[in-house]
Formats: structure tokens, C-alpha cells, sequence
């Protein structure tokens, strides 16, 4: 991995997080990139599954509309 | 229909449901027989003619005032009152905000998890820096 790349996936990890800053995402990259790149995967999933969940929502409240 | 008068016409409305059942409770002539459901007590019996009418009069008070007050009936009529279609989606709402705490908890416990490795590492490699280059002083 590139530093550059190394950066732009630190840059991923420490937008959103109260954990780390740039400096923590950056060494987090350099040392365990695959522990950077399951936090981005957890935060991808976590970003579909509330879309779905609120399509749902949505789907259920207009079914309650038209059963009355 | 204003929701202060709505609100107070419901109480006019529950206070006659009441008076009406505590009265048809009082009046009610005691049957010779009690049914066995009031254990052959007349209290119980008046107890119960009187929670029949009370309930029986909230059943159909709910649904009638709230169709001809708003034009809406409820999708539920229970002991705890009437359910509308825009209190329904209540627990759905509630729900979300639940999963997001939920996330948002295992978010920082992943995110801290990673940073405390990365530290443990850091810690490992600087005793390991320690053991290769001895300190000052040291005699061998």
C-alpha cells in the first residue's frame, strides 16, 4: 500500500470517529491495516442496514395508511 | 376539533361513561341466584356489572367520538385506551433510536479496541527496542 493510499484510509477512519484522530487513524493503517479496513466494512454495513431499516419503516407506515 | 376541547370533552365523556356504570351498578336489582362468576358475593356482582358497563361504554365511546371529532378510527381499542395509525409507528421510531445507540456503542468499542492494539503493538516494539539497545550505564 501506497503512503498516499495509507493516508486517504486513514483520512476514511478518522472522519466520523470519536476515537481517532488523523495521527491515531494513520498509525492504525501502518500497523494493522486489516483491523482499518474491518472498521470501514463495519461502517459501510452499519450505513445499509439503517437505509433499510428506514425503507422499512416507511414501506410499514404506509401500509398502516391504507389499512384504514 | 381543538385538541384542549377534545381532550376535555373526553373527560366529560368518561366521567358520564363512569357515573352511569356506578349508578347501573347501585340500581341493579340482585338476582336471587348470583352467576358464579361473582363467587356468590353481591359486591362482586355490583363490581362487575359496573366494570361491563364501564368498558362496554369505552369501547364504543372510543371508536365513535374519535370518527365523528376527527374522521379517523383507531387501529386499537384496549383497557389502555385507543391506538391511531400515527402512534403506531411510535415503536418503530423507538426501535431506530435504540439501534443507533447500539451502534454507535459498537462503533467505539471496535474503534477503541483497534486503538489499543495499535498501542499494545506500539508497547511491544519499544520493550523489544529496549532489550536490543541496553541502557546507559549498562556493563556487560
Amino acid at each position: 500500500m501506497t503512503e498516499r493510499e495509507q493516508r486517504e484510509i486513514a483520512r476514511q477512519v478518522a472522519e466520523g470517529s470519536d476515537v481517532f484522530d488523523f495521527d491515531r487513524a494513520l498509525k492504525l493503517v501502518q500497523r494493522r491495516p486489516a483491523d482499518a479496513e474491518k472498521i470501514l466494512r463495519m461502517r459501510e454495513t452499519s450505513k445499509r442496514s439503517r437505509e433499510e431499516f428506514a425503507r422499512a419503516r416507511e414501506r410499514r407506515r404506509i401500509a398502516l395508511r391504507e389499512l384504514l | 376539533m381543538e385538541r384542549g376541547l377534545a381532550r376535555n370533552v373526553v373527560r366529560c365523556l368518561i366521567a358520564a361513561a363512569l357515573g352511569v356504570a356506578l349508578l347501573a351498578s347501585a340500581l341493579a336489582p340482585t338476582p336471587t341466584a348470583l352467576p358464579s362468576v361473582s363467587l356468590g358475593q353481591v359486591g362482586i356482582y355490583r363490581l362487575e356489572i359496573a366494570l361491563l358497563i364501564f368498558y362496554g361504554s369505552l369501547l364504543l365511546i372510543t371508536p365513535a367520538f374519535s370518527g365523528l371529532a376527527w374522521g379517523r378510527l383507531p387501529i386499537e381499542v384496549s383497557t389502555r385506551g385507543a391506538k391511531f395509525a400515527e402512534e403506531a409507528d411510535r415503536p418503530g421510531v423507538l426501535a431506530e433510536a435504540k439501534l443507533e445507540e447500539l451502534e454507535h456503542t459498537t462503533k467505539a468499542l471496535t474503534e477503541g479496541l483497534a486503538d489499543a492494539n495499535v498501542e499494545l503493538e506500539e508497547l511491544r516494539s519499544a520493550a523489544m527496542g529496549d532489550v536490543r539497545q541496553p541502557g546507559v550505564g549498562w556493563q556487560p
